[in-house]
């Protein structure tokens, strides 16, 4: 039948389907375009210049999925992919934080000394990877888009060549990534098993009719497992530490936002639309996880001394957070997730901006010690910094509590107010490591220069500290989009 | 007033405070005075404005602010409120007033911090919105914080600031859960305060819902044996602070149970009915704060056990369920908002003078500084509750309130009143009148050389500009107490 479907397939289809996926698309092209230039440019331009022409590809890309939302976008490619609203708000997501982090990242790789164009390249690969995620609509296209992204990641955590400690974290980033995608694959396996297709819609109707199937409770058990790894979630966390603290820290703050943001997409995308009939039993394990992962992560956090491992267990616990909105009721759940997505990045992007921005030429800077004094050597990056933690912690006004409130009202609606109360108790601990960094922030330290702001760190942290005080005060545009992205999940798992 | 009253006095403090802390110290001092007088007299010209024959919000400002959560902006004051407006704006110009000028570029900052919190609190006062009251509620703990934290006194201000911090969010973040829960459970799908009132939901529900509530006001009151944070943070909040920090932001957990638990919550029944816990709890404060003042030595330390022990009568007021005590609990905020920010002013002055917290190093003070010595007399007559000064009149409300209420918590907490001048006396004689010997004193004769040492400066009694602070407290104790109509002429409906 496939064969039959391929033999008749038509340019114009071959049009409609590409135009579906025209975001990816031109992530993939800039991407080759930055390979082709890699080769012809002289060495001293390269890096500058693949860095332009990423930029240029993730703005395309969001020109893109602004014609495609405006267009109307709908499933292509049979059913393994779509260009619907919820792909279109991934693949704006994704490209800003592209943007982003080419911003506040170029300066830092120079510093570091191994500014090379081949990162650029590997973070349009992750992107291109993170999009695929975004407009999934078939177990194989999940898992295609989760390779290609946790590929590149690989990479891109073992950069730094002559530190061992980055080349320690891609390694075991690398091995337990690995385990994880096997686990993933099993349970697509044993689901396409149970319902005879790897499609999300046909999977829905399919385990709809015969959801008490051990074979189909078993794949999601195991695709969950790999899933929950994969936003580091507990008790699948383990790795999280160790490679945030490894990896060069442009590429944990990249990865910390990226590979959460794609995994809950895929999550929404496979659970709510691909599994809606079974879904007290995912709920169950979705709870467990997240209630592990706010106890996880909270109170491991406090006993960090570096802050990229303190950012790690704060993610944990993020995404314990998230869980928890997620398994509330339909459709504010699912908004509410997608405005956290939000906050989430434009909050831990910048925290994660101002460690890139103080790290030194031989090593990251990610002690406590290394914040103090920051508030009389750039008072300007400590309020910001100060913005970032208050809203991690949910303080209004900012995004990160009106983003939590959406995520725990979604869940007290969906009947999990004992999750909430057990994520407000561990809010109350995560504000005391918080605090901490705070608290460094602002004691007195050693008189040191002042660190140097660049042109594109100084943007991207304005844009991030703006996006987290404005959607704190104003939420409503920004949860407008939410809706908006995640109703055809609503419309497809109502049906 | 103007169409934007309400929204300019909470949002000039916060515009004005954030300019300020970019500014030098004198331009600071010079801007924030500006800022908070111009914040009173909005303040006060809303009170003058305010007509008492009219049911429920005035001067109401409502937009829609999250509409996919029918939360609004939605400010008004009613007669609960519009007294306490005031008192935040008179404290907060006070605050401001009273903060030197010396500590170079971190005086800016101090100012603007202040004014932030200022700001913060009128907003609660401010705000019939539930999800908006919330998110002053919490953003006011942010400049408190920084203030306790980088100003404050002793040896561990951080501890302080984060204790206080860790405890009030702990019972803020469940007051969350609270307002979610409100809107799903009683059927209301509103924050707005009067639409939930006009749902009330089963008692067992409503057990629950009180909880979450109480437990955010009580450890913000202080509420026993909820204020295992109040001492360390009293102690350690450097003085303009702490004037706000007492005199304002205690009240707005005793306003929020006027605004929120009593007419939200009818009947908090379940297991035992929470409306008959409160009380009980407010006469053991009563009494435990007043045993505690005994038995401190750290003036500081007193006076914050004093306010603990004061507050009680506020919420035995509360929920004694008739109009008289209720009536009593606001006129008492407001006289509680007036005599502990010119109590932790007089010891701060004395501790300025003598260099010691301590009160057994006190003695013989009087004959050296009468003006202190005068006002300190009036201000813990007030403190004490005697007739003529503010204090009486709000305490006998409560106290009959409290009497229709239930006689047997009338009585006891009448005899907690008998350990107010003990400790209120006793302090103002040691420190003013004792004669000098070297018994009481810990060190014994060393610590009496030292504390001779400290006074035998030379005469230093109040300066103008420290009687012109005190004036206008000293001046309402009078008034209150002599014409408490002004007060309670507003409460009429």
């Amino acid at each position: 039948m496939i064969l039959a479907a391929a033999v008749n397939y038509s340019w114009s289809q071959a049009q409609g389907d590409l135009a579906q996926v025209s975001p990816f698309l031109v992530v993939t092209i800039t991407l080759l375009v930055a390979i082709i230039v890699d080769l012809l440019l002289p060495a001293a331009a390269r890096a500058l210049a693949v860095a332009g022409i990423a930029v240029a590809g993730f703005l395309g890309a969001i020109a893109a999925a602004l014609l495609l939302h405006a267009a109307g976008g709908h499933a292509a490619y049979s059913g393994f992919a779509t260009g619907d609203d919820f792909a279109v708000f991934f693949d704006v997501f994704f490209a800003v934080l592209g943007i982003l982090t080419v911003l506040v990242t170029h300066p830092y790789l120079a510093r570091r000394g191994f500014l090379a164009p081949e990162f650029y390249v590997l973070l349009l690969a992750a992107t291109a990877g993170m999009m695929v995620m975004g407009s999934a609509t078939s177990l194989v296209t999940v898992f295609l888009g989760l390779e290609l992204l946790s590929i590149a990641l690989y990479v891109m955590t073992g950069f730094a060549r002559k530190d061992t400690r980055s080349q320690e974290a891609g390694a075991k980033y690398l091995l337990m990534g690995g385990f994880a995608s096997a686990f993933v694959l099993y349970g697509m396996a044993l689901i396409y098993g149970a319902t005879g297709s790897t499609v999300l819609s046909t999977i829905a109707k399919e385990a709809g009719s015969n959801s008490g199937s051990n074979l189909l409770l078993l794949g999601i058990l195991l695709m969950g497992v790999g899933f929950a790894f994969k936003v580091s979630a507990a008790p699948f966390q383990m790795w999280t530490p160790d490679v945030y603290e490894g990896a060069p820290v442009a590429v944990t703050a990249f990865m910390s936002v990226g590979t959460k943001a794609a995994a809950f997409a895929i999550i929404i995308r496979v659970f709510l639309q691909g599994l809606p009939g079974v879904s007290t039993d995912w709920g169950a394990f979705l709870a467990f996880v997240a209630a592990a992962s706010m106890v996880v992560g909270n109170l491991g956090a406090i006993v960090q001394t570096s802050l990229k491992r303190l950012l790690a267990y704060s993610g944990i616990a993020q995404a314990g957070y998230i869980l928890v909105g997620l398994l509330g009721a339909r459709p504010a759940g699912q908004d509410s997730v997608l405005f956290y997505l939000v906050a989430y990045l434009f909050m831990n992007l910048g925290a994660f901006a101002v460690l890139i921005l103080l790290a030194g030429p031989a090593a990251d800077s990610d002690r406590f010690e290394d914040l103090d004094g920051l508030g009389r050597r750039n008072p300007a990056l400590a309020v910001v910094m100060t913005v970032f933690m208050l809203s991690l912690a949910g303080f209004p006004p900012t995004a990160g509590f009106i983003g939590k409130f959406f995520l725990f009202s979604a869940a007290v609606a969906g009947g999990y107010t004992w999750l909430v109360v057990l994520a407000v108790l561990m809010s109350v601990v995560s504000v005391y490591y918080y605090f901490r960094v705070i608290v460094h922030i602002w004691s007195p330290g050693p008189v040191e220069e002042r660190v140097p702001v660049g042109l594109g760190p100084r943007v991207a942290i304005a844009v991030s500290v703006a996006f987290v005080i404005v959607l704190g005060i104003l939420p409503s545009l920004v949860l407008g989009l939410a809706h908006l992205g995640a109703a055809p999940i609503a419309l497809a798992a109502g049906r | 007033m103007t169409p934007f009253g309400l929204t300019l006095i909470w949002l000039l403090p916060v515009v004005g405070g954030a300019a300020v802390a970019l500014l030098p110290p004198h331009l600071a001092k010079w801007l924030s005075v500006l800022v908070a007088v111009v914040t009173l007299a909005l303040a006060a010209l809303g009170a003058y404005a305010f007509n008492p024959l009219v049911h429920g919000y005035q001067f109401t400002e409502q937009v829609t602010w999250i509409p996919q959560l029918h939360a609004d902006y939605f400010l008004g004051v009613d007669y609960i409120s519009v007294w306490l407006v005031v008192l935040n704006a008179l404290i907060g110009l006070i605050a401001v007033l009273a903060t030197p000028v010396g500590g170079g570029p971190r005086t800016g900052r101090f100012l603007g911090l202040l004014l932030l919190m200022e700001g913060g609190m009128a907003g609660v006062f401010l705000s019939v919105d539930l999800l908006l009251f919330y998110v002053f509620w919490e953003a006011m703990l942010i400049p408190a914080y920084f203030m306790l934290w980088l100003w404050g006194e002793g040896e561990r201000p951080l501890f302080a600031s984060l204790k206080f911090v860790l405890y009030t969010l702990a019972g803020s973040l469940l007051m969350l859960v609270g307002i979610i829960g409100v809107f799903f459970f009683t059927g209301a799908r509103s924050f707005n305060l009067p639409d939930i009132a006009a749902h009330q939901a089963s008692p067992d529900i409503q057990f629950g819902l009180f909880f979450l509530f109480a437990i955010a006001f009580v450890i913000k009151v202080p509420v026993f044996p909820f204020h295992g944070w109040l001492r360390d943070a009293y102690v350690a909040a450097p003085t303009p602070m702490l004037l706000a920090f007492s005199g304002v932001m205690g009240k707005t957990g005793a306003y929020a149970m006027l605004r929120i638990l009593i007419p939200l919550f009818h009947n908090p029944s379940l297991w035992w009915n929470w409306n008959q816990v409160m009380p009980w709890l407010a006469v053991a404060g009563i009494f435990w704060g007043a045993l505690m003042a005994l038995a401190q030595t750290d003036l500081k330390a007193l006076v914050a056990y004093s306010s603990l022990s004061h507050m009680g009568f506020i919420v035995l007021g509360i929920f004694s369920f008739n109009q008289l005590g209720q009536q009593g609990a606001i006129v008492q905020m407001v006289n509680h908002g007036l005599i502990v920010p010119a109590l932790f002013l007089l010891v701060a002055w004395l501790v300025d003078r003598t260099g010691t917290r301590d009160r057994s190093a006190f003695f013989g003070l009087a004959p050296r500084m009468p003006v202190l010595a005068g006002v300190f007399l009036v201000v813990s007559l007030a403190a004490l509750g005697l007739p003529g000064l503010n204090s009486f009149v709000g305490e006998f409300m409560v106290l009959l309130g409290a009497w229709s209420y239930s006689p047997v918590l009338a009585v006891l907490a009448c005899s907690g009143l008998v350990l107010a001048p003990i400790y209120m006396l006793r302090l103002f004689q040691g420190a003013m009148y004792a004669p000098a010997t070297g018994e009481d004193l810990p060190h014994g004769h060393a610590g009496l050389e030292a504390a001779g040492h400290a006074l035998a400066a030379p005469h230093n009694d109040l300066g103008a500009a420290q009687l012109a602070l005190l004036a206008p407290l000293v001046a309402l104790m009078f008034v209150i107490g002599l014409y408490p109509f002004l007060l309670t002429h507003l409460m009429s409906p």
